[in-house]
């Protein structure tokens, strides 16, 4: 019961700041109010118990992404008073795509409704997860990324994806030589 | 602590380890070679490309996989589809490597990087083919596009080139979640990632299966540029150096039917009843996209652009007709044949007339060119009819066999767009002929012997492969037949 | 067995091929070296090379006679082959006498205007290109009748295309006067109209091969006469259909192709466009050979047409597929006729008489009467090569007396200068006009004659080729289709009326312009192929004299092979020798040979007749100055030839005709329409059906319709564009909504 009254609050707090960042005239409490919103995410991932998942949506989403769209907001306009109309040429269009997204995912959830104990059928022929990687251990995973009996190569390839990344900012970095 | 021999067959990868390898090779030479000698790095990558080529080739016949995990399939594989697929992408890095050499000395774009980044994307659309598993096939991907992306942008700080290049990462990035998404549901509904064993699974997946399969196909119609997720492909193919725009035209496009046919066909036939129809509707909308918006195109790169889509439509059909026809993958990897040539073909063209960086990429730079270099406006002449279908080009073979497999895959209807389509298409198509033989007109034409090798090459190649395609189908048989009797084992 | 030569046949398609390598690689240099010696290098080779491949078609010719006639099948390789599902396609030729008969018709009406053109285009700059055109279409035209399958005749259908459109827009800098690129458009009006027949030919192909398994003509037709003895359905998956419906629409779909290759109703109207090309095209392409390419897809595909005809399956009930060819024909042949009687432009005349021939052929084919229509389109090669030849020889005269007259006024040497139709004129001249020629049977008279001979051919004057073929015709039509007899004859006599009309203006009477009065004679290597294909007009009858091969029959049966005899025993080892019943197929032992006095006598009275009315009572007198208004104007003769559509046409026509005329004015795009009707209707909305026809049904539904097509495609392409902002937020939204459909439809639909 008490879970429920949480998750009813967090739930309201994440849609709440949601529609803040869409209606929010002002760049930057935009980007906060989203902040807030992935917060609001996280401690759904709490209540699920996916720790390790709450901590990565901390991690990734507000330290780094919503890092990343303040700083893009700091660059291209000016801090504070980057008012902004929440309405422009494509609005119509996107309120269309945000309703027909809606509509295919309450489609999804009518199917299973009411949720019972044995309605949920698409798991349920999913096949037994070892528990190790339930526990999440860092030990396994560190064996696993590189054991050739497992996720050694596209551990590999990401490595070989990082170096081309890498040339990449060096190109697009370094200055050309009819700019000197 | 046991010691275990780690069970894995590095020779069957060596063409992937030469190319990645080599572009590595080539960053450390750099800091070897004095400044006055960079004209070393084309040949230098040319060599290593023919290395992986003739590896690659060697391993025709081998069936066979490697990097498995306990109790799982292979991760990697290499069957004749896969080496089929290598050897396309390997020709596509060398004719690439032939058009650029001058064209980067003249626009002044000659740095090493280039060279490297295209050795990474090659080495990425390799894996695409190979790859067994959804990680696998994600991580090729953007092996594949990263390098495509900076190499979009090569051309800065000339603001088109810039502006393609972010373009192009921003709406790579945002298809690229979607495709994660795709993946990550598969893994919810299925517990794997493994193509055999999604395809054990998929079939209890339900729901969540249909979803994933859904997000997937967005990813890949990205890479390939099906509408409506075409969105990027003119205005990246406009800004993008010339030769990248070859290069991707050809290469993103095959290396994303490589994994979506070996995803589609290897591991979800099962759902085939509900995903032909959505590609099937997809080709169909990307035939009319394409070749509709084509006719009105003043700029070749852009008209080339749209007729890239269109062609990516004609490849969809093949791709829907793959399940219910057991020629669908071989016309589809025919049709990839073909359309390397023609395409790298037709923008070396483009190439040669393309003096200085963004100028005399106009079709009306192309009047007159049948007076002024004969032999290069045939050459011009006889790829726009291979793009339109006409025989005896390698482009009417590919669509002979497309729409062929279609039929047999009772997709009578799409063949027949596929028909009215071609069609239309020709109207934009031998506009350029029509342009070159009706009109008189100046203009700089700039083919050295690189450039020419490479339109004779890809001329010749396109009418053998219209003259006489019997033995190349066959091979594409070979090479499909693997995949399917992989579904039949399991 | 005896010798044969059917081994040299690829050397049919090498000799042309080497023609396009020499003109195409050096011939230019040649001319760039010395202007007169350059050229002679670069015409005589090509015209050497198609005289070789004529001596081969000779040598397949014999070949065929000392084998009894056999058709032989010479396999290359295969080109599409799926050996595991039992399909090929291969490059292979078939030699039977039908191919063998429009070879030798290609190669050598076709030697003769390339040593015809060498005179023509003397001087022009761009000479070697020109030759490297025509030996590159006669290499296409050959694949179309050599291939033994529908694939390789397409690939010849496509190519001969591909020339036509080349060489319309040859001299493509030509401007009309509001500075429109004349050829240009003519070239790709050419184009747009043929895409059409194209994509009819590439469905037919598609459902003949689904249908048949093959693309072969032997396999294709044999494996249809078992499935019709049969009774056997065709199966496409889950349907079937008869045999007969789906060969219904086979060959509707072949009939729209040859619509638009042989230029019928209603895909005609890029035809008298294309003669805006050099005058040798127009005689080889536009009307010798390519335009009768889909009489030569219609007689190759007797067999499924006779199917069709014994199935008694028709279009929606109302007509059988067979039928409707004939009444296309019959309505063109008379359509195009009518047109011609009100052209001013010496070669538009012949080009609307081309394309009334065309529907002759046509006709008879769709009567069944295929050896009629080949023996039409062979005489009509002479003798329509010669008029075109003939009217390029007086043009060439008529520039040279204005030239002349020219070079008088200014005292400037002109010889030299590059010439042709009327590329590179200064002023207002048009060459073309007939109305500025006249009297010219004084300065020219070899053209004269050979024109008068040519003239005389098409009107059908015995003992002329051109009687002896257009009475078989007409001959098939008295008997079979009463209707179509009654269309075709009425076209015979505006055929006779029109060109004596032409022949009256042209070379009778008084000059009406100076340079008609300068004209001069052309040179021998002009005049000499216009002397030899003068010879055939008049000898061509001979290949199917009806009395001949009646009497040789008996011989032909004792010593098959021994004697020729005539195109009729000649053909039948091609055309289905055969009658459909309802039980099956009957071998007839020979095809019954038509021809009635009684027809022929009509048919000759009329065209006299007509031809006597032209010269004696129209054009009797007048014009006797260019600006002076055709007779046929003023005159009521004739409304009483169109008497009945004359009542239609005062009653419903003329009250809306001002209004339609002006609304046309202001609110239709003008690029494509004819100078002279634009002058004529706005101004005093001159009446008179054949301008009715000319100017409404000819430029403005036709032409519409094939502009409107392009012009609709292009408004889509500019919608869709409009989406293509440029801005990524568009493209990513763009990539959502496709998300999200696609996920509604997976949800939704699939489940």
């Amino acid at each position: 019961m008490v879970e429920q009254i949480v998750f009813i609050l967090v739930s309201l707090f994440t849609l709440i700041t949601a529609v803040v960042v869409v209606t929010n005239r002002n760049l930057f409490h935009a980007a906060l109010a989203l902040m807030a919103s992935f917060l609001g995410v996280a401690g759904l991932y709490v209540l699920l118990d996916a720790g390790f998942l709450a901590a990565a949506q901390l991690l990734v989403y507000i330290g780094a992404i919503s890092i990343l769209i303040i700083f893009a907001i700091m660059l291209t306009r000016r801090l504070m008073h980057a008012l902004e109309s929440p309405f422009n040429s494509q609005w119509g269009l996107g309120a269309f795509t945000a309703v027909v997204a809606f509509a295919v995912m309450a489609g999804v959830i009518a199917q299973f409704w009411p949720v019972t104990p044995d309605s949920v059928t698409p798991l349920a022929s999913r096949p037994e997860v070892s528990a190790s990687i339930l526990r999440g251990s860092v030990a396994e995973l560190g064996r696993a990324l590189v054991s050739s009996d497992a996720y050694v190569i596209p551990f590999e390839i990401a490595s070989v994806l990082l170096l081309a990344a890498l040339i990449g900012a060096i190109v697009v970095a370094w200055p050309k030589a009819e700019d000197e | 602590m046991e010691f275990q021999v780690p069970s894995l067959n590095l020779l069957i990868v060596l063409p992937v380890l030469i190319v990645t390898g080599w572009g590595m090779l080539l960053m450390l030479a750099e800091f070897f070679i004095p400044e006055e000698k960079k004209s070393w790095a084309p040949w230098l990558t040319m060599l290593g490309l023919v290395l992986a080529l003739i590896q690659t080739i060697g391993l025709w016949g081998y069936n066979g996989g490697t990097f498995t995990p306990k109790g799982g399939a292979p991760m990697v594989v290499v069957d004749n589809f896969a080496t089929f697929l290598n050897i396309i992408f390997l020709l596509t890095g060398i004719l690439t490597v032939l058009i650029s050499i001058h064209y980067l000395r003249r626009t002044g774009l000659d740095r090493p990087e280039y060279y490297m980044l295209l050795l990474f994307s090659v080495s990425g659309m390799m894996l695409m083919g190979m790859a067994n598993d959804l990680i696998l096939v994600f991580l090729a991907l953007e092996l594949l596009s990263i390098p495509l992306y900076i190499l979009s942008g090569f051309a800065w700080p000339r603001p088109d080139s810039e502006e393609s290049a972010m373009k192009y990462f921003l709406l790579g990035a945002f298809s690229s979640s979607i495709f994660v998404f795709g993946i990550a549901l598969t893994y919810g509904s299925t517990g794997t990632t493994s193509l055999p064993l999604v395809l054990e699974r998929i079939s209890d997946a339900g729901m969540l299966g249909l979803v994933a399969t859904a997000m997937l196909i967005v990813g890949f119609a990205f890479k390939v540029a099906a509408a409506p997720f075409h969105m990027w492909t003119p205005d990246v193919y406009e800004g993008a150096p010339t030769t990248v725009t070859a290069f991707m035209s050809v290469g993103a496009k095959v290396g994303g039917f490589a994994a979506m046919l070996r995803v589609f066909v290897a591991a979800l036939p099962q759902l085939g009843e509900a995903w032909v129809p959505a590609v099937a509707g997809v080709a169909t909308l990307t035939l009319i996209v394409g070749n509709v918006v084509a006719i009105v195109q003043p700029n070749i790169k852009r008209m080339l652009a749209y007729s890239s889509i269109a062609h990516a439509g004609y490849i969809m059909i093949a791709v829907a007709a793959s399940v219910n026809s057991p020629d669908g993958v071989s016309a589809a990897l025919f049709y990839m044949l073909a359309y390397l040539f023609t395409n790298l073909g037709a923008f070396a063209v483009v190439i040669a007339l393309e003096h200085k960086q963004g100028e005399g990429v106009m079709l009306d730079d192309y009047k007159g060119l049948g007076k002024r270099r004969p032999w290069l406006a045939l050459a011009m002449a006889y790829f726009m009819l291979s793009l339109t279908g006409v025989p005896p080009t390698g482009g009417f073979s590919g669509k002979f066999y497309v729409f062929r497999a279609a039929i047999e895959a009772d997709l009578l209807w799409l063949a027949i767009v596929g028909v009215i389509t071609s069609v239309i298409s020709g109207y934009y198509y031998l506009r350029v002929v029509y342009l070159m033989y009706m009109y008189d007109g100046e203009g700089e034409v700039v083919a050295n012997r690189a450039l020419v090798w490479t339109v004779g090459l890809t001329a010749l190649a396109t009418l053998v492969l219209g003259l006489l395609p019997g033995p190349w189908f066959d091979m594409a048989r070979d090479a499909a037949l693997q995949t399917v009797q992989m579904v039949a084992g399991g | 067995m005896p010798m044969n030569a059917f081994g040299l046949a690829p050397l049919l398609l090498v000799f042309p091929l080497i023609g396009v390598l020499f003109n195409g690689l050096v011939g230019r240099r040649f001319i760039v070296a010395n202007r007169n010696t350059g050229e002679k290098w670069s015409g005589w080779f090509a015209s050497v090379m198609a005289l070789s491949a004529f001596m081969v078609s000779v040598l397949l010719f014999l070949s065929l006679r000392s084998h009894e006639y056999h058709a032989e099948v010479v396999h290359l390789f295969d080109w599409l082959a799926i050996p595991s599902a039992g399909f090929r396609v291969p490059w292979a030729f078939q030699i039977d006498t039908l191919s063998v008969t429009m070879m030798l018709v290609v190669t050598g009406v076709g030697s003769l205007i390339h040593i015809y053109a060498i005179g023509y285009m003397h001087g022009d700059p761009n000479f070697s290109r020109f030759f490297a055109y025509l030996n590159l279409f006669l290499f296409f035209m050959l694949i179309l009748v050599s291939g033994n399958n529908y694939l390789m005749l397409f690939v010849g259908w496509e190519g001969v295309g591909l020339c036509s459109f080349l060489l319309i827009g040859f001299w493509f800098d030509k401007v009309n006067e509001k500075g429109e690129p004349m050829n240009a458009n003519a070239a790709r009006k050419a184009f747009v109209a043929n895409r059409v027949g194209d994509f009819a030919m590439i469905l037919a192909m598609a459902l003949t091969f689904w249908s048949f398994g093959s693309l072969e003509f032997e396999p294709v037709f044999s494996h249809a006469l078992e499935m019709f003895e049969s009774g056997e359905m065709v199966h496409f998956g889950l349907f079937s259909a008869s045999l007969g419906s789906v060969l219904t629409a086979v060959t509707t779909l072949f009939l729209i192709g040859a619509t638009g290759k042989s230029a019928q109703i209603p895909l005609y109207v890029w035809l008298p466009d294309a003669m805006a090309g050099p005058t040798p095209v127009s005689a080889l392409i536009h009307a010798a050979t390519m335009v009768t390419s889909g009489i030569y897809l219609i007689v190759r595909s007797n067999v499924l047409f006779e199917i069709v005809r014994a199935s008694g399956a028709t279009i929606f009930g109302i007509v059988s597929s067979p039928d409707l060819v004939a009444y296309i024909g019959a309505a063109t042949a008379l359509l195009a006729g009518l047109i011609a009687f009100t052209q001013f432009d010496i070669k538009k005349v012949l080009a609307y008489s081309t394309v009334s021939q065309l529907g002759f052929m046509i006709a008879a084919a769709g009567m069944g009467a295929y050896v009629a229509a080949m023996f039409h389109l062979i005489t009509h090669a002479f003798f329509k090569a010669l008029l075109f030849l003939g009217s390029g020889s007086v043009i060439h005269g008529m520039e040279h007396g204005h030239h002349h007259i020219h070079a008088h006024n200014h005292g400037k040497e002109v010889h030299g200068t590059p010439q042709g139709d009327t590329h590179h004129e200064e002023d207002n001249f048009d060459p073309q006009d007939m109305r500025t020629m006249g009297g010219l049977r004084y300065r020219m008279k070899t053209t004269f004659i050979v024109y008068m001979i040519g003239a005389l051919a098409l009107a059908g004057i015995v003992p002329l080729a051109g009687f002896w073929s257009k009475d078989e015709i007409l001959a098939h039509g008295s008997e079979h289709n009463l209707i179509v007899y009654i269309l075709l004859t009425i076209a015979a006599v505006c055929t006779a009326f029109y060109m004596g009309r032409q022949l009256k203006m042209v070379f009778f009477g008084e000059p009406r312009h100076e340079a008609a009065a300068h004209a001069e004679e052309s040179p021998a290597v002009m005049t000499v192929p216009l002397m030899i294909l003068a010879t055939l007009a008049v000898l061509g009858g001979g290949l199917n004299l009806p009395f001949l091969s009646q009497g040789i029959a008996e011989t032909y049966h004792e010593h098959p092979g021994g004697v020729f005899l005539g195109l009729e025993g000649w053909l039948e080892h091609s055309i289905a020798a055969f009658e459909l019943t309802e039980e099956g197929v009957v071998h007839l032992p020979e095809t019954p040979k038509v021809f009635s006095p009684g027809v022929a006598g009509i048919s000759t009275i009329l065209a006299v007749g007509a031809l006597v009315l032209a010269f004696y009572v129209v054009y009797a007198n007048k014009p006797k100055t260019a600006e002076e208004p055709d007779p046929l104007q003023s005159t009521p003769i004739w409304w009483f030839s169109v008497l009945p559509l004359n009542t239609l046409y005062m009653n419903y026509i003329v009250p809306g005709f001002n209004r339609l005329a002006q609304w046309l004015a202001d609110k239709v795009d003008w690029a494509f329409w004819h100078d002279f009707f634009h002058d004529r209707i706005i101004r005093d909305t001159f009446v008179g059906f054949a301008h009715f026809a000319a100017n409404i049904l000819d430029l403005k539904g036709v032409d519409g319709m094939v502009n409107g097509a392009g012009s609709l495609a292009k408004r889509l392409a500019n919608w869709i564009r409009q989406t293509q902002t440029g801005y990524a937020r568009n493209y990513a939204l763009s990539i959502f909504l496709g998300t999200v459909v696609l996920l509604a439809y997976f949800i939704f639909m699939a489940n």
